[in-house]
């Protein structure tokens, strides 16, 4: 069947994917009102491939990559993992499926337990997931500091004699732990200084050449996010608004909004400052329990037509594997 | 001193007690800020470039202690001046942005009324001439419908107009300087596009001297005439912002140059500073630098380099000896 | 070794914590040594010293160092087995309120929904009735005055800032990214709680129950001096002063001196409460 094959085909297929979060308002919060922080998104990933998910805040990326781990619970759609359909699974079953995804999270220094040693924090998956005898927790541990440049004279310090580069290689050792297939990134190197992050970057595209690693990417900074990534998917307000290959998607931008972003990204060479006047994207995020109908990204889209304002557009495949949800895509 | 200099910091120190003794974070730096120009500090976090500007307006609190010889401002050495003194200078003559434009709004008075507060302060007006300068201070700033604007609470704006209410209220009696700290490292990128072009066309209005504290070098490639590069608490390099950009001198400043991602270049590995920032507990002997730095000698590892000139430049490298002027 | 120096060293900067903790150890050694230490039977009667001065008056003698109260007890002896009192009473009560309260604290932050509803409206109806009148009801009507029932009374009154406390404590930390991290690679809610929620809590228990330990103290005093708390022949400080007020007027030392001797021992403690609370903070970088 052409059905079954397709979704062999990906390892992670997400399907009209709804998440909504309940927000209280009125006196004693008797009027419930819905906060869709993501509103009907799809889209696949290959083996080995990553996936780049960038917005600004609020836009619902973080959301995304808690649904796929099952951290927070979808309100409508499907998550397909190596075929098989999560998101109607028991926490019970998906504990079978579990140490096949892992995350390394943005803050390097909430997500550590101050009070256990680099060893046990690391150790922990081991715990949890295997019965695997203290001699053989060890040896493991200790690879997998190895793996991530850490010392093994590490391994008995507590998170706070370290720097964060150094904490978020800790994460990144504990998420490697169980041999995931899929990693998702939450904002892994925003929260770290410059010459830091390189060194992350790096590590993560090697642990991916190394260990045939899937990511999920998912940051605020283009820059970042087009250089570890294979296909870049741009979200505003819980949609996607474009997804595409790096290369194709800073040729060919099709969105106002990619455009907008873009634009926005300050360039690292002062020769190029006064070149030309960039378009900036005027106004404001809207709020997102009030939003504007029809394309939400209109209100602040300068290309916006009567059409725009009424009917909202679906992302659609333009060019192969180039998609937009935009009624009048650029070029 | 020199007529276009607007501020001169001397040999300036901050240094923090803590349980086993003094704990100096920032050693003997001495810079200038011209009149109107736009002075990037660059560092990494716990270089010092906030402390920096915090000293400068006299700001810093126990348990730490800012030393200068001397901190001319407009004519006036104001190292010396009392907390009474300095506040008077504070929001009139200088004043600072932060990072949060989010805590640094009382969420309990409206934007009106701590707007208001700045002129009255400074410029001892009366009700209706303050309302009418704020009204104009955040028109001025491009807030769209700013009679509406002065009667709301901070919590009904966003991030970007909460910044740009700031930026008004800093600029409001006019200052000769403005010590921006990471102003748009808390907001988005669209919206910091706005901010960062907001402050460029201030700039060119008012001839405002800025001093800009930020740890994003492109940030600093797009706003910056002049830039210090800081590591460890020391100025490590002072040049112009094309020169820097063009031929970074320090090893520091090109790691730092190198590991930024460029948009839209391909690269199959990014360049990339071995090892940490190192801690004020251990600072490495000699050179702070050294521990990172692909051109270590026993010297380096021994001595602490001076800043010196270079092509009318500063760079803290012994490198450069003999190249000096 | 270095945690010691560092412990002596965090210690002697705070004048307040140095009072705190040998105050603190004071009592304990009173209340410990307090056979030894006593140079009298505290329960003995010797009508020929029948109310005699502290040492310094005139009259007094340096046999009773305090003085003696009417029953011609000497009061020094009389409260260190006192503080022996004071102490078990403060100590049990604490240990009591505080694994009652901490697992109700435990299981309505971490679980949250009806079964926190449900402590926590608990936990406000204690909260609302006066404490020392709860006790006092309680035990006028069970009509039993050991030390146990005493413990168990004052530990009803008391668990409720556990459970709250401690609640709120778990509340921040679930939300930490390392609890998410936890829960990523399938950790069970009882794993979470043993291995990250409580080891994160312990520095909130301790300078908790450092004050459960004072105002146990209090409470088992007040309620003593009231008439319904620990009964002759066992001795506490609040028993001791209830003796002395009627004496107030004409022989002041057989109240004054226990009445002391729960204020410092109450402000020793809370003293060290304090100290250990800043030095407990993870921002201070702790011990």
């Amino acid at each position: 069947m052409a059905g079954v094959q397709k979704e062999q085909e990906y390892l992670l297929d997400v399907r009209n994917l709804k998440v909504q979060f309940p927000v209280n308002s009125g006196l004693f919060g008797m009027q419930k009102q819905f906060l869709k922080a993501v509103d009907d998104i799809s889209f696949q990933i290959r083996e080995g491939e990553t996936m780049g998910i960038v917005g600004e805040s609020g836009c619902g990326k973080s959301t995304v990559g808690n649904t796929i781990i099952k951290l927070i619970e979808p309100a409508a759609g499907e998550i397909y993992f190596a075929g098989q359909n999560i998101t109607k699974m028991s926490q019970h079953e998906f504990e079978k499926i579990r140490p096949q995804m892992q995350m390394v999270f943005q803050d390097p220094y909430s997500s550590l337990n101050p009070r256990k040693k680099v060893f046990d924090i690391i150790a922990e998956p081991y715990h949890v997931q295997t019965k695997l005898s203290k001699a053989e927790i060890k040896e493991r541990v200790l690879e997998m500091m190895s793996l991530v440049g850490l010392d093994a004279s590490y391994a008995d310090r507590y998170p706070h004699e370290f720097s964060g580069g150094q904490r978020q290689r800790i994460g990144i050792a504990r998420a490697l732990a169980l041999h995931p297939k899929l990693i998702i990134c939450d904002e892994p190197v925003s929260a770290l200084d410059v010459s830091i992050q390189a060194q992350i970057l790096n590590l993560l595209k090697e642990l991916q050449e190394k260990l045939g690693l899937t990511y999920i990417f998912i940051a605020h900074g283009l820059p970042t996010v087009q250089y570890i990534s294979d296909r870049i998917a741009v979200m505003y307000l819980g949609k996607m608004m474009e997804i595409a290959e790096v290369d194709e998607l800073f040729a060919h931008t099709m969105h106002p909004y990619t455009e907008g972003l873009l634009a926005s990204i300050p360039i690292p060479d002062p020769e190029q400052r006064d070149i030309d006047e960039k378009p900036v994207l005027e106004g404001d995020l809207p709020n997102p329990l009030n939003l504007p109908k029809g394309c939400k990204f209109c209100s602040r889209c300068r290309y916006a037509k009567d059409i725009c304002r009424e009917q909202e557009p679906e992302l659609r495949e333009v060019t192969k594997g180039h998609f937009v949800c935009c009624h009048f895509p650029l070029q | 001193m020199k007529d276009n200099v607007l501020l001169s910091v001397k040999n300036l120190s901050v240094k923090f007690k803590t349980l086993d003794g003094m704990n100096t974070i920032i050693e003997g730096n001495s810079f200038d800020v011209k009149k109107g120009e736009v002075l990037c500090m660059v560092g990494e976090s716990g270089c010092g470039k906030s402390l920096t500007s915090l000293a400068i307006m006299g700001l810093i609190e126990k348990p730490g202690i800012a030393k200068a010889d001397e901190i001319m401002l407009d004519g006036e050495d104001i190292s010396g001046y009392s907390e009474e003194a300095l506040r008077k200078l504070r929001g009139n003559k200088m004043s600072m942005i932060f990072q949060e434009p989010l805590t640094s709004l009382n969420p309990l008075f409206t934007i009106g009324n701590q707007m208001d507060e700045v002129f009255r302060l400074h410029r001892k007006m009366d009700r209706a001439e303050c309302r009418k300068n704020s009204i104009e201070m955040l028109r001025f700033v491009g807030i769209p419908a700013p009679e509406s604007v002065y009667k709301r609470y901070p919590v009904a704006l966003s991030g970007g107009m909460r910044q740009r209410v700031m930026i008004a209220m800093a600029l409001s009696c006019r200052p000769k300087l403005l010590i921006a700290d990471e102003p748009t490292t808390a907001l988005d990128v669209t919206i910091q596009r706005q901010i960062l072009n907001l402050m460029q066309s201030l700039r060119k209005e008012l001839d405002t001297s800025i001093i800009l504290i930020t740890h994003d070098l492109s940030v600093v490639a797009e706003m910056a005439d002049r830039v210090i590069v800081m590591y460890a608490g020391q100025i490590v390099e002072q040049a112009d912002v094309r020169d820097l950009f063009k031929k970074p001198l320090h090893p520091y400043t090109e790691g730092l140059i190198n590991s930024t991602i460029r948009l839209g270049e391909k690269c199959e590995r990014l360049k990339t500073i071995p090892g940490t920032v190192p801690n004020n507990e251990n600072m490495p002997k000699g050179c702070r630098f050294h521990p990172r730095c692909p051109f270590a000698t026993d010297r380096c590892r021994n001595e602490q380099p001076q800043l010196i000139n270079v092509e009318g430049r500063e760079v803290r490298c012994f490198r450069y000896e003999g190249s000096e002027n | 070794m270095k945690k010691t120096k560092r412990f002596f060293k965090l210690l002697f900067r705070s004048s307040t914590g140095t009072a705190g903790v040998l105050i603190f150890l004071l009592v304990c050694i009173a209340a410990i040594f307090a056979e030894q230490l006593a140079p009298y039977d505290p329960n003995m009667m010797d009508l020929m010293n029948m109310t005699k001065p502290p040492a310094w008056m005139e009259g007094g003698s340096i046999s009773h160092l305090l003085g003696t109260d009417n029953l011609g007890r000497d009061i020094f002896s009389r409260m260190l087995h006192g503080a022996r009192v004071s102490l078990t009473v403060g100590f049990l009560a604490t240990i009591c309120s505080g694994i009652v309260g901490t697992i109700l604290g435990l299981i309505s932050g971490y679980f949250g929904g009806i079964v926190d509803h449900v402590i926590m409206r608990i936990a406000d109806a204690f909260y609302a009735i006066p404490g020392i009148l709860l006790a006092l009801v309680t035990l006028m009507v069970v009509q039993s005055s050991g030390i146990g029932t005493l413990v168990i009374v004052i530990a009803a009154i008391s668990w409720v800032q556990y459970a709250r406390l401690i609640r709120a404590e778990v509340l921040r930390l679930k939300g930490k990214e390392f609890v998410r991290a936890s829960r990523t690679i399938g950790a069970s809610p009882w794993f979470i709680i043993s291995h990250h929620i409580v080891p994160n809590v312990w520095p909130t228990f301790i300078v908790v129950s450092t004050m459960s330990v004072a105002s146990s103290i209090l409470t088992e005093a007040s309620l003593s001096f009231l008439g319904v708390g620990i009964q002759s022949p066992l001795i506490s400080w609040g028993g001791m002063l209830s003796d002395g007020r009627a004496l107030l007027a004409t022989h002041w030392w057989v109240a004054t001196f226990p009445g002391i001797m729960i204020t410092i021992a109450i402000l020793g403690i809370t003293f060290m409460g304090n100290w250990l609370r800043d030095v407990l903070d993870p921002h201070n970088k702790g011990l």
